[in-house]
């Protein structure tokens, strides 16, 4: 956990992805899962909870104004904890996914605190093109990212910390019994997400033989 | 030259994604060289500038083709062989629905979950057939084929359409999206079964043990059925319910000794 800083920095970058900059899906379970996991000495771990959130969260994409959950903090975060504290423990990796997913929803709702704000920089471009302050163009764009990427790494850090210690804390006091569960649940999830996956598939049509009735 | 500088801009179309009017300043952003070059008079492109600050929004990688039409519509009126001083805006909101349905059907929809489907699927693989060594391979392969068609795409549309102009809509219009879609989520189907089947096959057999907790867990293929018929039939519950239904699925299982 003595990286704090640098994980903040690349999981702001990450998150960046999914709507501010490029869309080059960095941002996907399935991609920042493992890029911690191998940061940290455990690709496995990494792999595993990445295509876990990948299939069961496999719909969440921004289109239009709805705003989904950070699929990147949620990966992100069970992955550090997960490797920080209890390295290669498939129960304490699938604890740190229950615990990160409430996070990643808290975090929803700072983002769309942010994109509000979004709208008062807007205002300034606008007001500021009126009165022939072009370059607020390029400024409302960098600031937008600029404050996207503070309110966004500040979360990441805060959340690793505080959320890792009680993560630790709980952790340490679960039944065993609990820890068979999460045992469990590590071979379960992917069934659970294959199901979700298969579910998108129910109406699906075969264009050859939709060609011949047409 | 102009249009590659453009083309990087097109990467910020969202970088001031507001509720208001969404991609608006991103998209002036995109223009701001354009119109900066093609009006000399500060307060006539001001009243430029103004005509495209309203609300804009569609799907990021489709707007170039928006974009170009609109630069080329722009250019137009520059230099006098376009009156309608509207048409930018007209193309903007005309386009901007048809266009975003095809970007979210295609790539968001299909050729996303199709390329997560391949790097499962090399998961799995690489856990039941290859070395561990090899884990590190299916995130490369999602990153590169998912972006090789993403990038690609978003170049040749804004290029194709500066010289196309109204006439690649024509040319997107026959590109057989859905087709292609619908070959893309045959194809997705056979690779995710493909997945489904090395998973059961890999881990629905074995018994695992437990070094840590010097027991044995009996990962049990008939559990795995039934998980698999429940997440099935219960798909259209919200992922964050159905994550937590299968963790308290696992302790009651774990619970009952199963």
């Amino acid at each position: 956990m003595e990286h704090i800083i640098i994980f903040s920095i690349i999981g702001a970058v990450l998150s960046a992805d999914i709507t501010m900059f490029g869309q080059f899906m960095i941002s996907r379970p399935i991609f920042c899962g493992p890029l911690f996991g191998y940061i940290l000495g455990d690709i496995h771990t990494g792999l595993w909870l990445g295509m876990i959130v990948e299939m069961m969260w496999i719909n969440a994409i921004p289109m239009g104004v709805s705003v989904p959950v950070d699929l990147t903090m949620m990966t992100s975060l069970a992955v550090i904890w997960s490797c920080s504290f209890f390295q290669g423990s498939q129960e304490a990796a699938i604890f740190a996914l229950a615990l990160s997913v409430p996070f990643a929803y808290l975090y929803k709702e700072v983002d769309l605190a942010g994109r509000l704000f979004n709208t008062k920089i807007m205002h300034w471009v606008e007001d500021g093109v009126e009165k022939g302050y072009e370059t607020r163009i390029s400024k409302g764009i960098y600031l937008g990212l600029l404050f996207f990427f503070i309110r966004t790494a500040v979360m990441y850090g805060v959340l690793m910390l505080l959320g890792g210690l009680l993560y630790k804390a709980i952790y340490s006091y679960l039944p065993v019994q609990i820890m068979i569960s999460f045992k469990k649940a590590w071979y379960y999830l992917p069934v659970f997400g294959f199901g979700a996956v298969l579910y998108n598939f129910k109406n699906i049509k075969i264009p050859f033989i939709k060609k011949q009735n047409d | 030259m102009i249009k590659n500088f453009i083309f990087l801009r097109t990467f910020f179309l969202q970088a001031l994604w507001n509720f208001e009017r969404l991609q608006n300043i991103g998209f002036l952003y995109i223009l701001y060289p354009v119109i900066k070059s093609l009006y000399k008079d500060k307060e006539e492109r001001k009243k430029v500038l103004l005509r495209h600050i309203g609300f804009f929004n569609t799907n990021p990688y489709m707007a170039n083709i928006i974009i170009a039409m609109v630069i080329n519509a722009e250019n137009n009126i520059a230099s006098g062989q376009e009156q309608n001083i509207k048409k930018p805006e007209m193309i903007k909101s005309v386009l901007a629905g048809p266009v975003a349905a095809i970007g979210d059907s295609f790539f968001w929809g299909t050729w996303r979950p199709f390329v997560s489907f391949i790097a499962i699927l090399l998961i799995i693989l690489s856990m039941n057939m290859f070395s561990v060594n090899f884990l590190w391979i299916a995130p490369i392969i999602f990153i590169v084929l998912y972006n090789v068609v993403h990038i690609a795409f978003r170049y040749w549309s804004l290029i194709v359409s500066f010289r196309l102009n109204d006439k690649m809509i024509k040319i997107v219009s026959k590109l057989e999206i859905k087709f292609m879609g619908d070959i893309f989520r045959i194809v997705g189907l056979i690779i995710i079964t493909l997945a489904i089947f090395f998973y059961f096959k890999t881990f629905g057999f074995v018994p695992v043990v437990d070094t840590e907790l010097h027991r044995l867990v009996y990962p049990d293929v008939l559990i795995y059925g039934a998980i698999f018929l429940i997440s099935f039939l219960f798909g259209r519950i919200r992922p964050v319910i159905m994550f937590y239904f299968a963790l308290i699925f696992s302790f009651i299982l774990g619970y009952l000794g199963i």
